[in-house]
């Protein structure tokens, strides 16, 4: 399993677009914002700054890239180019396969952040005011929840260019609809209502709420939607999923 | 005679056509065993079945002594499979390809020894998508060797290599047949089969429809005499020459199983035969190909 893990980690840094879209695309994104906006208080955000309450959301923008984009795009090449089948013609249990792919892909999530918020801590100065247990719970869930959609679409594309089109297809609209690039507040009402029906939204807001301290409770939309996308996304993957 | 490989009335159909039509057939320990037919015939799926990694069939295989239905991953385990089609990460070295696919077995074979021996040891380091096609091949054989297999499954092992990786390719199989290593192949290159197998059967529309060992087929050979004539000759008469085993008639084509020297020699010498008109007469080399062509119902052309 550990050789598998290695391998995976080198297929996923050897991808240049994976390397751009987890590193340095979400660190562009704060630079350009904090250039622009700064990161002084705003009564616009309850008193935080621009750049305080945009870092969570450009968590949820990793999140997505990692799930939505570099998991499924993975396996929907490893099933395309037959690696899928040459593996499940040895004694490794497959299933460890996805599970190192998942395990690769969230470990380069977390280094993603971690970049990303010491970039934005050094050079405007943000801060983490939430609870850390419960914004690590929150992040968690995010990234399950979202893996669970890149599931499907790994699931159910036969090849890299289906895999591609259904991945762009969610992940952009998601991208700039959610608040996870541009700000959800500063767009019109009709758009603010549209987007509760994106998933990633609801992971904007809990990270954003546990980011910022405001507090989550446990039973609210945003944590029920999550969890019932994680549900019916694992069920869709694992019914659908085949090796060649 | 102890079989590693059984498999009975063997059947696979998808979407209610069957691909596979009730084959049997047994591979015996130390045998290259090739089964041959056109594109379509069935034989990648007879082999995958064989292999575990097929499970919608009906019949019974056994592999090793392994039932596939209840022990695949233990089966899995002393077997080397080379795939038709499969490939590896594109980004990965063939150090790292290997080092990985060792990762998978309790006691793997050192992969550096089977790079050398198979010549791919200066690539070591070059990343997959950088291989030409006969390195990829000559990879997918050391990976297939790397459990130290009892039995190796080699699906269209050179379709698309050039004839020099092919001859280079058939040489280690070669090796390895020395070495006593069992072999399952397909293939729809004859010379192949005729290269390295030592029983072949041939598949046509999801049937065996010819088994031989090659040591026959070639004894066979030069043993026919084809005789072209517009007169119904009664097959008695070729009966009656020194040496004819047996006469089978097509139209007006005769061809007759016999010892072509002797036969050619007495042929003239029977009067009863003067009246037909002969049109052609020739000395068939009943070679693989023209075993496959008559069993696979394609023109020879």
């Amino acid at each position: 399993m550990s050789e598998l893990i290695v391998t995976q980690f080198k297929v996923f840094y050897r991808n240049f677009i994976n390397v751009f879209f987890v590193f340095v695309f979400p660190v562009f994104f704060i630079i350009l914002f904090g250039e622009i906006y700064g990161n002084d208080p705003s009564s616009f955000f309850n008193g935080k700054g621009t750049l305080d309450v945009s870092t969570p959301a450009y968590i949820a923008m990793i999140i997505s890239v990692t799930g939505i984009m570099s998991f499924p795009l993975t396996i929907a090449n490893y099933r395309e180019q037959k690696i899928l089948k040459r593996l499940k013609a040895t004694p490794m249990n497959p299933v460890n396969l996805l599970v190192s792919e998942i395990l690769v892909n969230v470990v380069m999530t977390i280094l993603g952040v971690i970049l990303l918020f010491f970039v934005a801590s050094m050079r405007y100065g943000v801060e983490f005011s939430g609870n850390l247990k419960q914004f690590i719970l929150a992040f968690l869930l995010s990234i399950f929840s979202t893996f669970s959609i890149g599931g499907v679409i790994a699931s159910i594309s036969s090849n890299v260019k289906m895999a591609n089109a259904i991945a762009n297809l969610v992940y952009f609209p998601m991208l700039f609809l959610s608040g996870a690039t541009i700000p959800i507040e500063i767009m019109p009402e009709s758009i603010q209502e549209f987007s509760k029906f994106i998933p990633l939204t609801h992971a904007v807001n809990l990270l954003k709420k546990t980011w910022l301290g405001e507090g989550i409770a446990w039973g609210s939309s945003n944590v029920i939607v999550l969890i019932v996308i994680l549900i019916i996304c694992t069920a869709i993957s694992a019914f659908y999923f085949k090796w060649d | 005679m102890s079989y590693v490989i059984e498999v009975k009335n063997l059947s696979v159909t998808i979407k209610s056509t069957k691909i596979v039509d009730d084959v049997s057939l047994s591979v015996k320990k130390g045998e290259v065993f090739g089964i041959l037919g056109p594109n379509g015939a069935g034989k990648t799926t007879t082999i995958e079945c064989i292999e575990g990694i097929r499970t919608n069939y009906t019949g019974d295989i056994s592999v090793l002594g392994f039932n596939l239905l209840k022990n695949r991953t233990d089966l899995l385990k002393k077997i080397g499979i080379q795939l038709q089609e499969a490939s590896y990460p594109d980004r990965l070295k063939v150090k790292e390809i290997c080092k990985l696919y060792s990762s998978f077995y309790e006691n793997p074979k050192d992969f550096h020894s089977l790079l050398e021996s198979i010549g791919l040891h200066h690539r070591v380091n070059t990343h997959y998508s950088k291989l030409s096609g006969g390195e990829k091949q000559k990879l997918s054989i050391i990976l297939a060797l790397i459990p130290d297999p009892e039995i190796l499954f080699l699906d269209e092992l050179t379709a698309g290599l050039d004839p020099r990786s092919r001859r280079e390719v058939w040489d280690i199989i070669l090796k390895l047949k020395k070495e006593g290593i069992t072999i399952m192949t397909t293939t729809h290159f004859l010379e192949e089969a005729e290269y390295l197998c030592d029983r072949i059967c041939i598949m046509n529309q999801g049937k065996i429809v010819y088994t031989e060992t090659m040591s026959n087929i070639q004894s066979l050979s030069s043993k026919q005499v084809v005789l072209s004539s517009k007169d119904e000759i009664p097959q008695e008469a070729f009966m009656a020459i020194p040496s004819v085993e047996k006469v089978s008639v097509e139209e007006d084509v005769y061809t007759i199983f016999c010892q072509p020297d002797i036969f050619l020699k007495e042929f003239n010498k029977i009067s009863s035969l003067g009246k037909y008109v002969i049109t052609n007469i020739n000395v068939k080399q009943a070679t693989l190909e023209s075993i496959y062509f008559e069993k696979t119902g394609e023109k020879n052309e």
